[in-house]
C-alpha cells in the first residue's frame, strides 16, 4: 500500500508543524511541509485548473493537509521597515501593496482549490473564523450555546454602558493578551477609540478550560488556572493541569466544532465558579497543541496524525 | 416603505446612482461607508444590535454590499524624499491598527448577512479578490474556462493581477515580470504640495499606482465575440454588451439576440458561485457549441456599463433590492 502524503501548511520552526511531522512519519506516512511564508521569494508555485504545484510537487497529488498558518484575511505589509528599507520604497511603495495583494489571493486561492478538492483540517469555511471571534459570538449564541455578554466597537458612551453593569474583561479584536476591565481603563484608551475597535465581556469568575476536539470526539480537556490577568494565556501554559469534564459538555463541544466546520478545533470556555456552568468563549480552528503534549502529555499531535492518515 | 443599505464609499458614482434609484422608488437608502470607522463613524456590535452611525443595521431592510476592501494607506500625491522618511512611524502605526478596523469590519459584514439579505454576501464577494481560485472554482462546477495559470510571472497572452484590482494589459514580450518590475513607478503623478503637519493624525498617503504585478494571472487570451451579460436575482436583463473578437469596446445587443447557451450559462454561473447580482463575461468556444465563463463578478462598476452602453443596471438593481428588503419587512 504506497504511502499517505500529508502536506503541513505552516512554518518550518513552528512547534506544532514539527511535532505533528513527526508524528505522521513515525506512523510509516509522508510529511511535507508547505511553508507558504516562502513564496514567491524563495519558493516557486502555479496554480492551474489541472495542477497546484509547489516548490516542484503538485499538491493535488497529495492525500491530505493540515492547515497550521495561513495568508490573514488582510493584505496590508506589516513588516517593521528599517529607515534604509523605507526609503528604498521611495515613489514604489503602492507597486508593493499591489504585490503583497497579488500574493495574498494567490496564496489563498492555492489553499481554497486545495480544500475544494482534498480532505484538509480543517476546511477553509471553518478557518475563516479564525478572525471572526464576534461572529463566532453571536453564532454560538444563536445556537443555544451560553456565552458571556459582550460589546464591540469604538462608541465610547455604549462601552461605557456596559462597563457600569457588569465586571468585564477586555479582549483585542485580533490577538492579544486578555485584560480585567473598568471604567478606568475605557478612560484611558479612550483615545485610542477613534484608531481602533475594542472588545469588552462580562468576566465569569472561575477556571478557564482548553478543550480539544477531533471529528467526533472530545480527546483531552485542561484547565488553565492562570488568572493573573493581563498576561497572555500562551504564558502561562506551565500552570496547566489535564481535567476530566462532564460527558454532556464534551458532546457539546463537539456540537460546538461543527457549527463551524471545524473538524480540530481547540475551545475555550469559563466554568462558572459559583454556578457550575459552562461559558463557551471561542473555537480555535488551528490551535496551538505542542504545549498540552509537552506538559500534561495529551498526545494530541499523534491523534491528529492518526486522524490524517485514516481519513484522507 | 423599506430602508437599503448600501455598503460603499459615499463618492463611489455606482452606490450613488442605486441611492436615487431606491429613493426615487419612495423607499430610504442609505450609504454606509465602512471606511469611515474607527476615525470619523462610532459604532457597536452586541448580541442584539449593530449601530453604526447612530443607526442599528439590523433594523434595514436590505444590503447591498458594493466594497469590503482594504484602505490604500496613501493618497495619490507626491512628495519629498524627506517627507517620506518621516511617514514610516506613520505608516507602521497605521498598519497595525488597521488589522483590528478590517477585521471588525469583516465581523460586522457576517454578522449582518446571518441576519438581513446582503447582496452580495461577503463570502461571494470574496471571490473578487481570489481570481485563480475563482476561475478553478468555476471549472470545479462544470463551467468550461479560458485557459490559466497563475504564479510568478512568465510569458503570456492575457495578464491581470491575481487579486482583483489590476487592469489587465495585453503581454507577449515573455519578460520575466519579478526583474522587469525592479525599481520600475509608472502612472501620472500629481504635483500637490503637501505639508505634513497639515494632516490629521491617521492620514497617510499616496504614490501613483503601478500596473505591474509580482504575481500574475495568466488567461487564454479572448480570440472569440465575448459578452457581458449582466444578472439580477436569478435573471438575465434585457439587455448584453457584445465585444467583438479582439476589441474592448462593444455595442448592445438584446437578450433575445445572444447566441444559444450564454443568457443560461450565465445565470447559472452566477447562481453556482450565489451571486444575486453579477456582470458575467462569456465567450462562444472555437467549436462553436461550448459558452466559455471568463469572470463572474459580483461588484462589477455598472455605473460605467449604463453610461457607455445605456444599458439600465441601476433600475433593476434597486427594484430588486426593495423587493428583497419588502419580503423581510
Amino acid at each position: 500500500m504506497p504511502k499517505k502524503r500529508i502536506g503541513i501548511v505552516g512554518q518550518h520552526n513552528d512547534a506544532d508543524v514539527q511535532e505533528l511531522k513527526t508524528e505522521i512519519e513515525d506512523r510509516g506516512g509522508e510529511a511535507r511541509i508547505i511553508d507558504l511564508s516562502l513564496f514567491p521569494s524563495v519558493v516557486r508555485a502555479t496554480i492551474s485548473d489541472g495542477e497546484v504545484v509547489f516548490d516542484g510537487m503538485n499538491l493535488l497529488d497529495f492525500d491530505g493537509f493540515y492547515l497550521r498558518r495561513l495568508a490573514s484575511v488582510w493584505n496590508l505589509p506589516l513588516k517593521r521597515f528599517t529607515k534604509d528599507e523605507w526609503i528604498a520604497y521611495y515613489e514604489r511603495f503602492n507597486d508593493y501593496m499591489d504585490t503583497v495583494r497579488a500574493i495574498h489571493s494567490f496564496k489563498l486561492s492555492m489553499i481554497r482549490v486545495l480544500c475544494e478538492r482534498k480532505f484538509v483540517i480543517n476546511p477553509y469555511r471553518a478557518w475563516g473564523y479564525h478572525h471572526l471571534k464576534l461572529h463566532q459570538f453571536c453564532v454560538l449564541k444563536q445556537n443555544g450555546f451560553k456565552i458571556p455578554p459582550f460589546i464591540s466597537g469604538n462608541n465610547y458612551f455604549d462601552l461605557e454602558t456596559f462597563l457600569g453593569q457588569r465586571e468585564a474583561v477586555q479582549k483585542p479584536v485580533v490577538t492579544g493578551p486578555v485584560r480585567m476591565a473598568d471604567a478606568g481603563t475605557l478612560e484611558s484608551s479612550r483615545t485610542t477609540l477613534r484608531q481602533r475597535p475594542t472588545v469588552y465581556q462580562e468576566f465569569i469568575p472561575g477556571a478557564s478550560i482548553r478543550a480539544f476536539v477531533l471529528g467526533e470526539e472530545c480527546i483531552v480537556a485542561c484547565e488553565l488556572p492562570r488568572k493573573k490577568w493581563g498576561v497572555d494565556a500562551s504564558e502561562s501554559l506551565e500552570f496547566m493541569k489535564r481535567i476530566d469534564i462532564p460527558r454532556e459538555l464534551e458532546k457539546e463541544l463537539v456540537r460546538a466544532a461543527k457549527t463551524f466546520g471545524m473538524i480540530f478545533s481547540g475551545i475555550d470556555l469559563q466554568k462558572d465558579e459559583s454556578s457550575g456552568e459552562y461559558y463557551f468563549l471561542e473555537c480555535n480552528s488551528a490551535p496551538y497543541f505542542r504545549p498540552y503534549d509537552a506538559q500534561v502529555d495529551a498526545g494530541i499531535g499523534g491523534r491528529l496524525a492518526d486522524f490524517l492518515l485514516e481519513r484522507s | 416603505m423599506v430602508t437599503i443599505g448600501l455598503l460603499g464609499y459615499d463618492y463611489d458614482d455606482c452606490v450613488n446612482r442605486l441611492k436615487v434609484r431606491i429613493e426615487d422608488r419612495g423607499h430610504n437608502a442609505r450609504v454606509i461607508n465602512l471606511q469611515h470607522l474607527p476615525r470619523v463613524t462610532r459604532a457597536t456590535i452586541d448580541l442584539e444590535r449593530i449601530v453604526y452611525d447612530g443607526y442599528d443595521l439590523l433594523g434595514m431592510d436590505c444590503f447591498f454590499l458594493k466594497e469590503m476592501d482594504v484602505r490604500d494607506p496613501f493618497f495619490h500625491v507626491r512628495y519629498s524624499e524627506e517627507l517620506w522618511g518621516m511617514l514610516r512611524e506613520r505608516y507602521l502605526s497605521f498598519a497595525e491598527e488597521e488589522i483590528d478596523n478590517l477585521v471588525f469590519i469583516r465581523n460586522l459584514l457576517w454578522i449582518l448577512a446571518d441576519r438581513v439579505p446582503v447582496i452580495n454576501h461577503p463570502r461571494v464577494y470574496d471571490h473578487r479578490n481570489q481570481m485563480p481560485f475563482h476561475l478553478a472554482a468555476l471549472a470545479r462546477e462544470g463551467f468550461a474556462v479560458p485557459p490559466f495559470v497563475a504564479g510568478p510571472a512568465g510569458s503570456g497572452t492575457l495578464i491581470g493581477s491575481a487579486g482583483g484590482s489590476g487592469p489587465e494589459a495585453r503581454r507577449d514580450d515573455g519578460i520575466d515580470g519579478e526583474q522587469e518590475n525592479a525599481g520600475k513607478f509608472m502612472g501620472p503623478v500629481d504635483e500637490v504640495p503637501l505639508r505634513l503637519d497639515e494632516c490629521r493624525t491617521w492620514e497617510v498617503f499616496t504614490f501613483p499606482k503601478g500596473e505591474e504585478r509580482e504575481v500574475w494571472l495568466e488567461r487564454g487570451g479572448r480570440n472569440a465575440a465575448a459578452y457581458r451579460v449582466m444578472i439580477v436575482g436569478d435573471r438575465a436583463l434585457d439587455n448584453a454588451v457584445f465585444l467583438p473578437p479582439g476589441e474592448e469596446q462593444g455595442h448592445v445587443v438584446r437578450r433575445a439576440e445572444l447566441p444559444a447557451g450564454i443568457e443560461e450559462t450565465a445565470r447559472r454561473a452566477a447562481r453556482a458561485l450565489g451571486a444575486k447580482f453579477a456582470e458575467v463575461e462569456l465567450e462562444c468556444g472555437s467549436d462553436g457549441e461550448t459558452v466559455i465563463v471568463r469572470q463572474v463578478d459580483p461588484s462589477p462598476e455598472f455605473s460605467m456599463l449604463e453610461d457607455t452602453y445605456r444599458l439600465s443596471i441601476s433600475e433593476p438593481l434597486a427594484e430588486y433590492l426593495v423587493s428583497a428588503g419588502s419580503q423581510r419587512a
